[in-house]
């Protein structure tokens, strides 16, 4: 079957997109999942960090990378791309930031241009504003880091050093073992003789007595 | 009336002769009445059942019944339901959470920190009202960087849209966050050369 190569139509992205949607609840139907989409899209463009709902999130992430994905194969006079830009970003400024910022900066990437982490639901969690939310952010923004470094990086300096001070602390333990190894006390290891002992003395004192 | 009957009749005996005409002559297999199924018996062949007469007796047609029970409750599943079971209320240990290696609360695995997770939203959210008046609806064609209070502006500040913060720089939140100590990425390459690169903007 002589099958098209579709392969390299579209950049691959380096997050997990579902096969198919989410069908997100919304009043308008699937044109206000749209619209939704439309918005969260734009706001994660112009303040670079936001939190949505968890799926929406999701959602929003795919759609965005695939924007920029788009942008930084074709560029800014490719047309296509430009409506699809136009699409998406509901304020014109970040059209702007998409070609002459973002592109320049994802590049390069060989990762995933947008980081999604999950935070904390605050409980119950029964009206809309109150579900389960996503930090969903691009990377290289100039806010502070969301995420601590690991501190169990054993590349780091500090723990280079601590490691190298156990090795030390454990061959000296090693030493101190190896020469006693010869010396030890004997006497504790034999029950029999000391219980033979002991009779012996029970004895003597008995006839002293 | 009569003239129907008459016309019936008519049709039928013309019906009768076609089929007799055309399957004698093998143009044709005799049409069978309507079967409700076909049921292969012994040896695979095919044996028929006839449709029963009465089929739809509640004239409900495809319809179906609703909110009824569709099976037999067992009495094991009537005993628990009376009697209760073991794991009938089921209080289940969380073993999803953990202690925040930086700030000792606790929080689901998985999940930020939530007091963590406080103190970088506020400095964010100030930093992003900030820029955000700054900017406007002008067209947004430069990297943003964040400037605190007593700060120097960095080397490559005349590519860059410079917000300037009016407090000083968090404790927690460094300058110096994508820069690389050396070069070269991997540990054997570095140790390999004898590149050293002074980190900058430490705070």
């Amino acid at each position: 079957m002589n099958q098209a190569d579709v392969s390299r139509l579209v950049s691959k992205l380096k997050i997990n997109v579902l096969p198919k949607h989410r069908r997100l609840t919304n009043p308008d139907g699937p044109k206000g999942r749209m619209f939704r989409m439309q918005k969260t899209v734009t706001a994660l463009f112009k303040h670079e960090r936001l939190e949505v709902t968890r799926n929406t999130a999701d959602e929003a992430r795919g759609y965005a990378e695939r924007l920029i994905s788009e942008a930084i194969r074709y560029g800014d006079k490719h047309n296509a791309t430009m409506e699809l830009a136009d699409f998406w970003l509901l304020e014109k400024q970040l059209v702007h930031k998409l070609f002459k910022v973002l592109v320049p900066r994802f590049e390069n990437y060989n990762i995933s241009y947008t980081r999604c982490l999950p935070l904390t639901p605050t409980y119950p969690c029964t009206k809309t504003d109150q579900f389960p939310k996503s930090l969903l952010e691009l990377k290289g923004n100039p806010y502070p880091p969301i995420m601590p470094k690991d501190p169990h990086n054993g590349s780091l300096l500090h723990n280079i050093l601590l490691e190298e001070a156990r090795k030390e602390m454990r061959q000296t333990q090693y030493l101190e073992t190896a020469k006693s190894i010869g010396k030890e006390d004997k006497s504790a290891w034999v029950v029999n003789e000391k219980a033979e002992d002991s009779g012996s003395s029970s004895e003597d004192e008995r006839k002293k007595d | 009336m009569a003239v129907r009957n008459a016309w019936n009749s008519l049709k039928h005996c013309f019906n009768s002769f076609e089929e007799v005409l055309s399957v004698s002559l093998g143009l044709r297999y005799p049409y069978k009445p309507t079967y409700q199924a076909v049921l292969l018996g012994e040896n695979n062949q095919q044996t028929t059942a006839l449709a029963p007469q009465n089929s739809d007796p509640f004239g409900l047609g495809d319809g179906f019944l609703w909110a009824v029970p569709k099976h037999r409750r067992t009495i094991e599943k009537r005993m628990r339901r009376k009697f209760g079971a073991a794991n009938l209320l089921r209080i289940r240990p969380r073993n999803d959470l953990t202690v925040c290696t930086r700030c000792g609360h606790h929080h689901e695995i998985g999940i930020l920190c939530d007091h963590c997770y406080k103190k970088v939203q506020e400095e964010t959210k100030l930093a992003q009202d900030l820029v955000q008046e700054k900017l406007g609806l002008s067209a947004v064609d430069k990297e943003v960087i964040l400037l605190y209070e007593n700060e120097a502006a960095p080397q490559d500040a005349q590519n860059k849209f410079v917000v300037e913060v009016p407090k000083p720089r968090p404790q927690w939140f460094s300058r110096n966050l994508l820069q690389r100590t050396t070069e070269v990425e991997t540990p054997k390459a570095v140790a390999e050369t004898n590149q050293v690169v002074k980190p900058a903007d430490m705070g």
